[in-house]
């Protein structure tokens, strides 16, 4: 009997456990399947979870435009193609694999390597540790930092900076003079009028701009403008902000970061390997407007207005390379060149005049 | 009321004379043995997929370091205890580390990281900021010194090749963000902060190159879910908080495939 028990348990047992890796390989598969449906995300969606949201799509994108073209080449008189625009209203420019081969496509790769590192493709004519990319982020497309598809068309134009009207070359010419510090270059000056580095940094812009119209301001164009806070600016409040959010990078000194080969990763802000006073990022008010919406890096709109205001005035309060401009005193070249700005050129702060330069030293 | 109290009589009288104690009166029933096998099918290919470590026979065959950095410790010499052997308290690195300090998985390679990030790592597993249970433990049980000698060491170890695993994930994609990011949804490229070839940056930003990708991607989503919470200025805990699933995956499989030989 107990025998007979036993043995009848014993295939009761394995038939059970059959039964059972049936159903649990069925059980695995169905829910494998429910997970690879995407069901469960649905669900959780559903009732009121965060799941990835696919990202906006363009309104008018690059593809559209360029079958526009085709379509309007063919029909003249039918739809005109429009300005490609993002989802945030902002013009799309072309990226980096839209470069096309051939002679055309090695001016506009040549222009994109001297913007993102000038001062190795212009050696003899760049003075600091600074280049184009410094402040024209993600190589010269990023709207609100003064964008290069949205300069193109801004020039020729008047300038009361110079108070004669500018080419684009003069302004990039400008850019070297100032920005990059060609006074302290091998050469000491900028690059020449009808020099290659313009031909071919005017060519990439043109590339960037191939769709926008010329002429007008386009939304994203330049720096934004943050309205000057009532109680003015404050240098030491600035310096608590600066140490918070920008230390990290630029270096308690403001020198910058080098990596172990040498070559700087992050910007000095001020020094003799920054930009010099006749630079526009010298003004507080464009510094201001530039850090709201491009510092830190990755972190877009996070300083407060005053925030802003406060770090630019303590990056802008330390001493720089000279205004080139300046041949008299340095009285005079604020009266001539600064009356009116947001500066500190020509004030005395602890005792030091601002705007008497400093100069690197010669290796 | 009063039937209550015959009852013990009764019950007496009604056990059957063939009952065994022993006997399993009730089998696990059907359905618990089933869901226990599809967890154990589940943990299983979990483990096979993800976990199991190295086979030891591909260990021999990698193309081992590089890159030696010119004050690189000769073999044996000067390695902390701590780092092979453990202590009392806590076990050695190399446990789940690995002898190179190459990692697996979901466990960080620690050979060329900087040494001033590891010991920040600790310290910050210590304070709870950066949140792992055993980690936590063991960073608590070290001492400043132990914790200076082996951040020491890793960063000076060799960096082992690790073999890209092929995973369908979007290199392309990863390839893109390093170098110029996605602007459009403010996520900056890879390469500005962490280094052209993604050897890292100061002691601020880590040395991506080669790293385990399925730890790399489990970092992006700590900060994106925000468990993770000490990056300098939150800077991650935003950038990830912008990246898709498939955007963490590709970054994590790209850095994950560049090789010590890649890297400046």
């Amino acid at each position: 009997m107990a025998q007979h028990d036993s043995r009848h348990r014993g295939t009761s047992l394995s038939k059970r456990l059959l039964y059972a890796s049936v159903i649990g390989i069925t059980l695995f598969g169905v829910g494998y399947a429910v997970y690879e449906s995407g069901s469960i995300s649905r669900i959780y969606q559903a009732i009121g979870g965060k799941v990835d949201e696919i990202p906006p799509q363009a309104v008018y994108s690059r593809a559209e435009m360029e079958a526009a073209r085709k379509n309007h080449k063919a029909d003249f008189l039918g739809e005109r193609p429009r300005v490609p625009v993002g989802a945030d209203g902002y013009y799309i420019p072309p990226s980096e694999a839209d470069i096309p081969d051939g002679p055309q496509g090695d001016a506009i790769r040549r222009g994109r390597d001297i913007f993102l590192d000038t001062g190795t493709y212009v050696k003899d004519h760049v003075g600091n540790q600074m280049a184009c990319v410094n402040c024209h982020l993600d190589a010269g497309r990023r709207e609100n930092s003064a964008p290069m598809w949205a300069a193109y068309g801004a020039y020729p134009a008047y300038r009361s900076k110079t108070k004669s009207i500018s080419t684009l070359e003069d302004r990039i010419m400008g850019c070297f003079t100032y920005s990059m510090n060609a006074q302290g270059s091998p050469s000491g000056v900028p690059p020449e009028a009808g020099s290659d580095v313009y031909r071919d940094v005017i060519t990439y812009m043109a590339w960037l701009a191939n769709g926008a119209p010329a002429g007008e301001k386009l939304p994203g164009a330049l720096y934004p403008k943050v309205p000057k806070p009532a109680d003015g600016y404050d240098i030491q409040r600035g310096m608590a902000v600066y140490q918070q959010n920008c230390a990290l990078c630029h270096g308690a000194n403001g020198q910058g970061t080098t990596n172990a080969e040498g070559d700087v990763r992050f910007p000095p802000l001020w020094g003799a390997e920054s930009y010099n006073w006749g630079a526009g990022m010298a003004r507080i008010n464009t510094a201001a407007g530039f850090i709201k919406a491009n510092m830190p890096f990755g972190k877009p709109y996070s300083l407060t207005d005053q925030e802003a205001w406060d770090v630019a005035a303590y990056i802008n309060s330390h001493e720089r390379p000279k205004d080139p401009r300046q041949t008299g005193t340095v009285a005079e070249a604020a009266q001539t060149f600064h009356a009116g700005d947001e500066i500190f050129y020509g004030k005395t702060i602890d005792g030091h005049l601002l705007g008497t330069g400093v100069e690197r030293s010669r290796q | 009321m009063f039937s209550r109290k015959k009852r013990p009589a009764q019950r007496v009288e009604d056990i059957d004379p063939a009952f065994d104690p022993w006997e399993q009166s009730r089998p696990i029933p059907l359905f618990v043995i089933a869901i226990f096998i599809a967890l154990a099918i589940w943990g299983a290919l979990n483990y096979v997929g993800d976990l199991a470590p190295e086979r030891a026979s591909q260990m021999p065959e990698l193309p081992v370091t590089t890159t030696v950095p010119d004050n690189a410790p000769a073999p044996g010499a000067d390695v902390p205890v701590l780092v092979h052997q453990g202590n009392a308290s806590v076990w050695s690195c190399a446990s789940c580390h690995g002898d190179q300090g190459q990692g697996s998985g979901q466990t960080p390679k620690l050979a060329g990281l900087a040494q001033a990030y590891i010991v920040k790592q600790l310290q910050d597993f210590a304070a709870g900021t950066r949140s792992n249970e055993s980690m936590r433990y063991v960073a608590t049980q070290l001492t400043l010194a132990e914790i200076n000698a082996v951040a020491a060491y890793y960063a000076t170890l060799p960096l082992p090749a690790t073999a890209a695993p092929e995973t369908g994930a979007n290199m392309a994609r990863g390839r893109e963000l390093n170098l110029h990011g996605d602007w459009k949804q403010d996520i900056p490229a890879c390469v500005t902060c962490h280094g052209a070839q993604g050897e890292g940056l100061g002691t601020a930003f880590p040395r991506l190159a080669g790293q385990q990708p399925e730890y790399l991607f489990s970092q992006l989503a700590a900060w994106k879910g925000g468990s993770r919470h000490n990056s300098p200025q939150s800077l991650m805990d935003d950038i990830a908080a912008r990246m898709s699933s498939a955007d963490m995956w590709a970054v994590s499989q790209y850095f994950g495939s560049l090789q010590p030989a890649d890297v400046k």
